[in-house]
């Protein structure tokens, strides 16, 4: 189809969204959408019906009367169904192996280019003044805008049809009217979002979206910049691309493959070398000869058990200042849904000496998908709220600490008998408390990587803190920690939401830019795409944000990133709960208690929050409403969640 | 041939090919002659068979059969027959004549007069004569006895002579045939003692369910031939089953249209016309369509296999404005005596009366129906007749209203004898297969007894001794067999389909099955020259610009790839969209990942040529390796993965249990092949395994303290 020969044209308004209406009018017909009609069941039996023809694609007569599928007489009728969502269309009392035909009609001002956005469980074809064109003959669910189709308006009234014919299941559909072709909303996009970022996040922190090569399939399961600068990605399917000039005008090119579901990487010491922990080992990869393409996959070590069992992930690794590596073991589920050991180290953190030698470093871990040092050298490992795991921590580790989770540690030296079946009291106190506790829901839902901020103020007024992207819900969060008693806790934020899809990997490019790796396959994300690369760029605007949150004797002492006004920062809401330590998968809230602040002092960027009673074991929410800043900007995140392990002058737990 | 005791070597001292050139001193072919005038009358298809007291027109000379079968079923075992008529040259040219024959004691072929094995015939018709004749010297016949008529011109290859090219000059032919056909038509043998396994008499339909099935008041309009037909109504209309479903729908004008395209599409109308819409309800008939062969058991009304709303769209567009006649209904009782009576039952099956004793055997002269027929043919003593017994169930049946020489409809039945093997045609013909399920004309399904002469006689209906075989399967000639056929040779993918893969052009036949369904000898003139079988055929020439060796060469490339059967590896260009499926290129893929049988420490690699081997880093050893496509890698890859890839192809060699201590410490890629490094026990090792140089099969180098090794494994 050749476009019709429209000039864009890009309005600039006072907001986004009347700029994107005054584009969309000066660049583009109007379209009036009329309500839709919906009609069937027609008999789909072996698939037969998606090809074949039933009355709707001959006329369309609202008032028609027609018999369809199991002779029942069908007729059309309303459907109220909103655009860009998705319909169930189990309107018949018939599911399986049926088909229907939606109708409405466009009005158009004008003759012009739109282009229709839909999705169907399972078949769908698409007619626009009786000409089909599309038709998607396939097996499938979760529709959303899958299919793009391109389509010619004419002026005045124009009827578009579609037609869903499902199998077997559920059925359902998508639809949602672009009244620009594809490729001119791409550059409307990313006009608006340049002149107004789609959130008041996106104000501080842009997220930039790497194009990925066709055909490329970039699960992402490790990412790693070299000491030249490149920019390494390890997919789930084995292979690892390396990325030039990431930052400015991206070269892709494969740089290894065939690795068993690589999930970490780090930099080698010399350009064209990596590390890699997969399945089955940690791996040194390397390009000998220089052809850009690693030639020699040497296992560095082979020491930790594999049963073969799927969820027996292994991540890492990430390099102590010794150069040492470390990693983490997943559990398996052999026997119940509860984590097993069956092989050794399995639930384990480990540690290899440059040399190679395997050293069992601390057990306890469930789904340990994180794994880093902060800036002062200190190992930290992220996990998954499962079984014994009551919602997401963030462990400080140890040589020898226990985390919680039981099923490693029979690969403890001297441990004896059935973990599981040691009374829960002793592996309590056995326990090391989590440094951070990620509230289930609030605070995402699987923390993945977690990565410290090295670059000394050109991500913005974070420097030192710690990021960890979020796989359920496609976001990152910021904690801020403090060493209480000699052993860490601290408060944990919201920082930046809207990614596309799981944020499981993290690397910190020299220019001072996050990148993002992704993926949300068997693990559901928000976002809609299956994976890719994005990257989160600090704009130069320093946002109203709470910056460290410290434990005092008596309360807690915030600090903002500005000068608060004194006017604003009274309207607190304070509880505290507890996550249950349980074999059970998860633990909701416990002992939830509201507490109200004795006293709100507020000096320059410091406000402190002086409460009646502090109680050891508790995560503490804070809320705050209309805080503002002395210079007026609005506090972009007002909640704050700190995991009170000890209080200040305790070394006990 | 098989070897006789040597009495009767002398006596077949003709046996065998009777290669017609190798007679002495091959002589400059003779001067075109003029066709002669054929014989008088007009010609019509078909040679005649004259066996002595039996005569019989056959669409060609060709057969092939077993120890006690014979060409005709009142013809003994060891037989003589003549075949004489006109064949039709319509290119002049050079013709050179072979007939492959055993088990005679002659076979004599006269082309336009002259037993000459090459003939310049100019374009007309020309008289045919082949003599043949088996032998019995006390020891009964030779346990084969087979003719086939093959010729080949500057034109064309050497091929069995098709029916399209012989005639006869129309004449009657009476006695046996005639006879035959008013016997059957009027199912004397449903009463008479007679040959039931000869002749196959018209059976009426079941009627177990007429009650339910059809209108009360056509079953008083069709019993106009019986006394009382008010009685015989109301008794058929007491035979019905309570567990029978016949449900009335609603329809429209939309599916009444619909009904009207499948009618003349699916191939309904090709045998009936509309007169039913008083018979039945929509429903009565919708249910008639979707299981005719439990009313008609012989297979006169066939199963077209239709979806359940195809069926009934079809119903409701040739019941539409129908009415049953009105009748007023009379006493079952009586009307069931007067079924009884009649012998209903003898042609009917479920009247739920008696059938009376058998009448004794046909006599000739004795029946006003069967007239001055020769009736006393049809007495119990046939000889098993294959090929005889194939054509007249083709004739039944009604094969040639669709399978004619045309190239928008199935393919021509001629052809079958030549190109398609008894397993595959039994695969149809019962098992249901279909390979070109998205033509709208639907082959259906008659039931298994009414096909079974048909599976047993293709074989013997082609003529061939023994079938033609093929080059033997060479693996080596595999990978270039399927590069022939992928889209960077000859492309055969973009129209055929690819196991199960739909093809992006006009649809063909599904490549993995055509070694399955065809024959060597026919495959091979198929390539060579389609249009030479089907004329308009849109299956492209590809040779015609190459020389005969480098065609006969890609011929047997193909048909190798082909003899995988289900097994043939994907080429390029089938189902590379959203598959799983790895495919090692000019390089190796190597996987890591879990593998069957093998530790969890596994590492898949396939090669170039379709060799793949599996390696185990836990053990230190190769483990197996296979042919054929590499792995699926959807187990995985898709949701959360993590279990065994799937080996696809054929494992062609397994280790024995692994042995020693190991250490693994990893490989290196030499030349995109992986060189695995290892300790065993205690001593370096290198691992590199490649394609053999030759033949299929993988190379694998050891080296390991200063030693070099070569193993071989070969499949």
């Amino acid at each position: 189809m050749i476009l019709l020969l429209i000039q864009w044209v890009y309005e600039k308004h006072a907001t986004r969204a009347e700029t994107e209406r005054a584009s969309i009018a000066a660049s583009s017909a109007r379209v009036e959408q009329g309500p839709w009609s919906v009609i069937g069941p027609f008999d789909n039996a072996g698939g037969r019906g998606a090809e074949g023809v039933f009355p709707p694609e001959r006329e369309i007569k609202l008032d028609a009367e027609y018999v369809g599928a199991d002779g029942q007489m069908v007729r059309w009728r309303e459907g109220a169904f909103k655009d860009d969502d998705v319909h169930s269309l189990d309107l018949f009392g018939r599911l399986n192996y049926s088909l229907c035909y939606l109708a409405r009609t466009l009005e158009a001002e004008k003759e012009c280019d739109v282009t229709l956005f839909v999705g169907s469980d399972d078949s769908i074809s698409v007619w626009v003044n009786g000409e089909r064109l599309h038709h998607n003959v396939v097996l499938r669910g979760q529709p959303t805008d899958k299919d793009v189709v391109p389509a010619r308006l004419r002026a005045g009234t124009n009827t578009v049809l579609l037609k869903v014919a499902n199998w077997e299941g559920p059925t359902n559909f998508y639809y949602r009217l672009e009244r620009l072709p594809a490729g001119a909303r791409a550059e409307l996009d990313r006009r608006l979002e340049e002149d107004f970022p789609s959130s008041s996040e996106a104000q501080f922190y842009r997220i930039e979206t790497l194009a990925v090569p066709d055909g490329v399939v970039l699960e992402v399961g490790g990412m790693c910049f070299t000491v030249d600068g490149v920019l390494m990605i390890c997919t789930r399917r084995g292979d690892v691309w390396a990325v030039k000039q990431a930052t400015t005008k991206p070269e892709w090119s494969l740089f290894a493959s065939g690795l068993h579901e690589p999930l970490g990487l780090c930099a080698g010491e010399k350009p064209g070398e990596i590390y890699c922990v997969q399945r089955p080992e940690l791996t040194r990869i390397a390009d000998t000869d220089g052809d850009g393409r690693a030639d020699a996959y040497d296992c560095i070590t082979d020491a930790w058990g594999l049963s073969g069992h799927y969820h027996e992930f292994a991540f890492g690794p990430v390099r102590d200042r010794e150069g040492n590596f470390y990693g983490t073991l997943n559990v398996a589920f052999h026997d119940s849904a509860v984590g097993d050991a069956k092989a050794p180290y399995r639930g384990w953190a480990f540690k290899v000496t440059p040399a190679g030698e395997f050293i069992p470093w601390a057990t306890g871990l469930r789904s340990p998908n994180g794994i880093a040092f902060n800036l002062d050298g200190d190992l930290f490992v992220t996990d998954n709220q499962g079984d014994y795991i009551g919602t997401g921590p963030l462990h400080h580790v140890a040589q020898g600490d226990f985390h919680g989770h039981p099923a490693g540690l029979p690969w403890r030296e001297g441990w004896k008998g059935d973990p599981f079946k040691a009374p829960l009291a002793e592996l309590d106190t056995l326990r090391k408390p989590a440094a951070l506790l990620f509230p289930f829901g609030p605070m995402g839902q699987s923390a993945s990587e977690p990565t410290w901020d090295a670059t000394a103020g050109k991500f913005g007024p974070f420097a030192g803190q710690m990021f960890v992207g979020d796989q359920t819900k496609s976001s990152i969060m910021r904690a801020a920690l403090e060493k209480v008693g000699g052993e860490y806790q601290g408060a944990c934020f919201p920082f930046r939401a809207g990614f596309q899809s799981g944020n499981n990997r993290t690397a910190w490019a020299p220019d001072g830019s996050l990148f993002v790796g992704q993926t949300d396959r068997g693990w559901g994300a928000v976002g809609g795409k299956p994976w890719g690369v994005q990257r989160v760029v600090w704009t130069d605007k320093v946002p109203m944000e709470i910056h460290t949150m410290s434990l005092t004797e008596d309360g807690f002492e915030l600090t903002f990133t500005k000068d608060v006004d004194p006017a604003t920062a009274r309207a607190w809401s304070i509880q505290h709960y507890y996550y249950e330590y349980h074999r059970q998968y998860g633990s909701p809230q416990f002992g939830n208690t509201p507490v109200k602040a004795r006293d709100v002092r507020v000096e320059g960027a410091k406000v402190r929050l002086v409460l009646p009673e502090l109680v050891g074991g508790r995560v503490y929410e804070f809320h705050v409403e209309g805080l503002r800043a002395t210079d007026g900007s609005e506090l972009l995140h007002g909640e704050a969640y700190y995991t009170l392990n000890r209080r200040r002058g305790e070394t006990e737990y | 041939m098989r070897l006789r005791p040597l009495g009767l070597m002398v006596a077949l001292a003709v046996a065998g090919v009777v290669a017609w050139a190798t007679l002495p001193a091959p002589k400059p072919p003779p001067p075109p002659v003029q066709a002669p005038p054929a014989e008088s009358g007009p010609l019509v298809p078909g040679l005649l068979a004259d066996y002595g007291e039996i005569q019989e027109v056959v669409p060609t000379p060709h057969f092939a059969l077993a120890r006690e079968q014979t060409p005709h079923p009142r013809v003994p075992p060891d037989f003589s027959v003549t075949y004489s008529g006109v064949l039709r040259i319509l290119r002049g040219g050079t013709y050179r004549f072979t007939l492959e024959t055993d088990g005679i004691v002659y076979a004599k072929l006269t082309v336009n007069g002259s037993t000459q094995a090459e003939q310049r015939l100019d374009a007309g018709d020309y008289p045919l004569q082949i003599k043949y004749g088996t032998v019995d010297i006390g020891v009964g016949r030779p346990d084969v006895a087979y003719l086939q008529l093959r010729w080949s011109s500057g034109d064309f290859v050497d091929e069995p002579v098709p029916s399209r090219v012989l005639f006869h000059a129309e004449r009657e032919i009476g006695g046996y045939e005639a006879a035959r056909t008013t016997v059957e038509t009027y199912a004397c043998l449903s009463c008479h003692e007679g040959d039931a396994a000869t002749l196959v008499p018209h059976r009426g339909p079941d009627l177990s369910h007429v009650g339910t099935r059809v209108r009360h008041g056509w079953l008083y309009a069709k019993t106009h031939h019986v006394d009382d037909r008010r009685d015989v109504a109301a008794y058929l209309s007491t035979l019905t089953n309570p567990r029978d479903r016949v449900r009335e729908t609603p329809t429209d004008a939309f599916r009444i249209e619909q009904g009207k395209n499948l009618y003349e599409s699916t191939g309904c109308a090709l045998c009936h016309d509309l007169d039913v819409a008083d018979k039945y309800t929509a429903g009565q008939l919708a249910a008639l369509i979707r299981s005719p062969l439990d009313v008609f058991p012989d297979g006169r009304m066939p199963d077209l296999m239709l979806e359940k709303d195809e069926a009934a769209m079809i119903a409701e567009f040739l019941t539409a404005g129908g009415r049953g006649a009105e009748f007023e209904p009379g006493d079952a009782d009586r009307g069931r005596q007067i079924v009884a009576d009649r012998g209903c039952a003898a042609c009917h099956d479920g009247l739920g009366v008696e059938n009376g004793a058998k009448a004794g055997p046909l006599r000739s002269g004795t029946c006003r129906i069967v007239g001055t027929h020769d009736v006393d043919a049809f007495r119990p003593g046939a000889h098993d007749a294959p090929v005889y017994q194939m054509r007249r169930a083709v004739g039944r049946l009604q094969c040639r209203t669709c399978h004619t020489p045309s190239i928008s409809g199935p393919p021509p039945i001629d052809e079958f004898p030549h190109k398609l093997r008894t397993e595959w045609l039994r695969d149809v013909l019962e098992g249901k297969r279909r390979v070109r399920p998205w033509e709208p004309l639907r082959m259906p399904d008659f039931g298994d007894a009414a096909v079974a002469p048909l599976v047993r006689g293709l074989s013997a209906a082609s003529g061939e001794g023994a079938e033609r075989r093929g080059p033997d399967h060479d693996p080596a000639a595999v990978a270039e067999g399927i590069r022939l056929i992928g889209a960077g040779g000859l492309a055969c993918i973009k129209c055929h389909d690819y196991r199960g893969y739909a093809s992006i052009g006009t649809r063909g036949p599904d490549m993995v099955f055509m070694h399955d369904r065809m024959r060597f000898d026919w495959f091979r003139r198929w390539m060579l020259n389609p249009q030479r079988i089907l004329e308009g055929t849109s299956m492209p020439d590809y040779f015609g610009f190459k020389s005969a060796a480098e065609a006969e060469a890609t011929v047997a490339l193909l048909w190798n790839a082909m003899s995988l059967d289900r097994q043939m590896p994907l080429p390029a260009g089938v189902g590379e969209e959203a598959s799983y499926i790895l495919r090692p290129g000019a390089e190796p893929i190597v996987l890591r990942t879990f593998l069957p049988d093998c530790t969890p420490r596994s590492i898949a690699v396939g090669l170039p040529g379709f060799v793949n081997y599996a390696w185990d880093a836990g053990t230190c050893s190769l483990r197996y390796a296979w042919f054929g496509d590499f792995i699926d890698a959807a187990p995985t890859w898709a949701g959360r993965g993590g279990t065994p890839a799937k080996i696809l192809g054929k494992t062609f060699w397994t280790a024995t249990e692994p042995k020693g201590e190991t250490k693994y410490l990893g490989y290196a890629l030499v030349d995109g092949y992986p060189e695995f490094h290892y300790m065993q026990d205690g001593v370096e090792t290198y691992e590199l395994i490649t394609p053999l140089d030759g033949g299929v099969g993988l190379k694998r180098r050891l080296r390991a303290g200063g030693r070099e090794t070569v193993e071989e494994i070969r499949k």
